[in-house]
């Protein structure tokens, strides 16, 4: 298929992942059927700021404000969401979606002592980007979904098939433990001119099931595998409900990392040779490694990543600046920018039809 | 008979502005109080040695070129105000490279930061800082999180050029229970203002 | 040629216009409480300490404080945000102070390489074939543009003052574009409500974006490439 931002029919499904490099987030943004869109997490061009999901709905001429139904922010790392704020104050009847926090007002407290931070340049990008979305909500007035396992998130009807998305984690027992993160962040809060550096963020994140007419997606976002089975991949595998089918389509986890890897997903969750999409990770270890990638070309011939793996090189600077920096013996490396786009768009009405794949910027076809 | 309007003077001249320069209307109380310092004679000569004060109590005005009748003056002098700083800048560093980073892991060395571009902007980087370059009373901020400033450049010295590489951290004073406070409080707000569905 | 490549110096000053107590503000006092190194306070070079005047300078920023007026200076670039910090940090700890205006202000200093160019820029920012049939060679000697109402909404100013340079720069041309990003409380407010270091905040990067801009953007105007 030859990339085109002409929009989607009506009822042609699209799931599309974009990607930045690895270090200025990601995103995936998904046609229901009949103009209606749902955009998961979020990502910026570094160089004019602007939300990248939002320019690609605005190419094709998507009208955002009514359209957009849903931002679901599958988990709350720097990075993950710069721009969402951006892209929940133009869609103005999308609804948001987080992981469940239990004790809310503990979560509100934490994301409001950052925000304090804000003066001082420490805190980190995600809290100003929650706490301007809380601002937007608040001032709408409109519901914040809570993710948990096998919860329905949107569901629409689209001319007799119900297309609907569906988070099957985080599990119980990783939101008690976010609460417990999360006190434990408030009594080690820190001072104002230091930024809070998470420890286990991907724990939370928001794993998607996506039903469309008679096909299935699976988007990983960054859920590991663990040998607890009360979270991770062996505990979507053994605990939830919502899974009726195996996925066509599946959005590679954690970038391709091998602990975000296990062969019972590809044998139980997914069909043979499935569509597979991945975005990489250029920062200090590049994610995937030659071998998971050797690995992940057993279980399908149709594996594409939004960008290559980046040699880290210095950025380019006047002479004599670089000659003092690269005296001090530094190694310093731009966390580079490379934009990359898998469209995958397919008739859901047709339960025989395949995914056709349209690739962007520096998306390639890795087999 | 002539109708009068008040009207409300320009803001231009009702505002005190704050620019760089100073505000050339003294008061004769202030300049009374300036008048009985006794100062030391070397700190207030500018580079002509000439000595530079007020012409009588009445003017506070100056101009870079106006000098004084000392005569009946005791031996001791005023600071001087001018319009324009008639103070030479001997130490500038102008049209270096900055960055803003914070520390992301502490290795025995040296500690690895991410790093945001402030000159330039665009895209952020990383590297890497040896302890033995971190001034020892900044060594207390050597935490993860921590945020510093780092810049390159080209310093001039009393007219000497100087190739410089400064690291600085950030100092800020810490929370009190008014930061607390204000936080928790925004807290509460959106705890009853959020519809979480 | 781009009109920063004559840039040689840059000062930046912060203003806060309100009721102060100057003597609370020493070496010192600063460094007991971390705002600064105590090396630094140990090595600062007081003028004078008193009730209405404080004046002080350290290797990098310089502090003057009346009753009505405090002013951090510095001309070192990798100082001005360290700067900024401080002046926050001050009336972070004394947070009973009305501040009721704060002035972000940006000198520039260009020195332009001959005097044709340096006549030139003067006059074409103001035509000075208007005054020829009544002055003798008239040249700019100083010109003040001002933004009454601020662009981003807040109350305030916003002044572009351009004139000679007073520091002597590598060529005897020089010209100091002097930019005061001026900010108020609304007419009534008592400023204790730290409006003003909020700003001092939020505003910095936008203030130093917008002041590095307009010189370039007029000289590229004027002197079209």
């Amino acid at each position: 298929m030859n990339p085109s931002f002409d929009p989607p029919e009506s009822n042609t499904a699209e799931i599309s992942v974009l990607g930045t490099g690895g270090g200025y987030g990601e995103c995936s943004i998904i046609h229901l059927g009949n103009n209606s869109w749902v955009v998961v997490d979020s990502c910026i061009d570094p160089l004019t700021h602007s939300s990248l999901p939002l320019n690609y709905l605005k190419k094709m001429h998507v009208d955002v404000a009514n359209d957009v139904k849903l931002i679901i922010c599958t988990h709350w790392h720097d990075d993950h969401i710069l721009g969402i704020s951006e892209l929940l104050e133009n869609c103005k009847n999308a609804k948001l979606s987080l992981a469940k926090t239990t004790d809310r007002v503990k979560f509100l407290s934490f994301v409001s002592l950052d925000f304090q931070k804000l003066r001082s340049e420490a805190t980190a990008s995600s809290t100003f980007e929650i706490n301007r979305c809380f601002d937007i909500l608040k001032s709408r007035q409109q519901d914040i979904i809570s993710a948990v396992q096998d919860r329905l998130l949107i569901s629409l009807d689209q001319g007799g098939n119900r297309n609907e998305i569906i988070s099957l984690s985080p599990s119980d027992y990783i939101i008690s433990e976010f609460d417990k993160e999360i006190s434990t962040l408030i009594t080690e809060f820190g001072d104002p001119n230091q930024k809070i550096v998470f420890q286990t963020p991907n724990t939370k994140s928001i794993v998607l099931f996506l039903k469309l007419g008679n096909h299935r997606a699976i988007l990983g976002a960054d859920l590991e595998v663990t040998e607890d089975i009360r979270h991770g991949w062996l505990n979507i595998i053994n605990s939830c409900q919502s899974i009726d089918k195996k996925a066509s389509h599946f959005k590679v986890p954690h970038h391709g990392s091998e602990n975000g890897y296990h062969s019972k997903i590809w044998i139980e969750l997914l069909k043979e040779n499935p569509l597979s999409t991945l975005t990489p990770w250029n920062r200090n270890n590049k994610l995937p490694t030659p071998d998971m990638l050797k690995q992940l070309i057993t279980h399908t011939d149709r594996l594409f990543m939004t960008s290559k793996l980046l040699k880290d090189k210095p950025k380019d600077r006047k002479k004599e600046i670089e000659k003092i920096i690269s005296r001090q013996k530094r190694n310093l490396r731009e966390d580079r920018y490379h934009f990359g786009l898998i469209q995958s768009r397919i008739d859901f009405c047709d339960p025989n039809a395949e995914w056709e794949v349209a690739l962007f910027g520096n998306a390639f076809h890795v087999n | 008979m002539i109708e009068t309007t008040s009207y409300d003077p320009h803001w231009i001249l009702d505002n005190p502005f704050s620019d760089v320069n100073y505000n050339k209307q003294y008061s004769s109380h202030l300049i009374n109080i300036f008048n009985t310092q006794i100062l030391n004679r070397n700190q207030f000569s500018n580079e002509e040695d000439s000595l530079l004060g007020f012409k009588d109590e009445e003017d506070s005005q100056f101009d870079i070129q106006n000098k004084a009748d000392f005569s009946s003056y005791p031996d001791y002098f005023l600071p001087k105000f001018s319009e324009f700083s008639s103070h030479k800048i001997r130490n500038y560093i102008a049209n270096s490279q900055k960055w803003v980073g914070y520390i992301t892991e502490l290795n025995k060395d040296f500690y690895t930061a991410r790093l945001e571009d402030i000159t330039h902007g665009g895209t952020y980087e990383v590297g890497d800082f040896f302890y033995d370059e971190v001034s020892k009373e900044d060594r207390e901020y050597l935490k993860l999180g921590a945020i510093f400033y780092w810049s390159v450049g080209h310093s001039v010295r009393n007219g000497q050029v100087i190739k410089e590489s400064i690291v600085r951290f950030q100092r800020l004073p810490k929370w009190t229970e008014d930061d607390y406070n204000e936080a928790l409080d925004r807290a509460n707000d959106l705890n009853q203002t959020l519809k979480w569905d | 040629m781009l009109f920063k490549e004559s840039l040689q110096i840059k000062t930046m000053s912060i203003v806060l216009i309100g009721d102060f107590n100057p003597v609370i503000i020493q070496p010192f006092w600063l460094a007991s409480r971390k705002l600064i190194r105590e090396q630094e306070a140990q090595n600062a070079h007081v003028e004078i300490i008193h009730n209405e005047l404080v004046k002080f300078e350290l290797d990098w920023v310089s502090i003057e404080i009346t009753k009505s007026r405090f002013e951090a200076k510095s001309s070192q670039e990798p100082y001005f945000e360290p700067m900024r910090d401080l002046c926050i940090g001050i009336y972070e700890l004394l947070r009973e102070t009305p501040i009721k205006s704060l002035g972000i202000n940006h000198l520039l200093y260009y020195a332009i390489a001959d005097e044709k160019q340096f006549y030139e820029f003067g006059n074409r920012l103001t035509p000075l074939n208007n005054w020829d049939e009544y002055l003798t060679s008239p040249k700019v000697s100083q010109l003040e543009i001002i933004e009454e109402k601020r662009r981003d909404g807040q109350n305030g100013a916003y002044r572009v003052r351009i004139q000679p340079s007073d520091q002597p720069l590598s060529t005897p041309y020089g010209i100091l574009i002097n930019i005061n990003d001026h900010f108020a409380v609304d007419k009534g407010e008592s400023g204790r409500n730290r409006e003003m270091i909020s700003i001092l905040k939020g505003a910095w990067t936008e203030s130093v974006k917008r002041a590095n801009e307009i010189p370039e953007k007029i000289y590229n105007k004027i002197f079209p490439q």
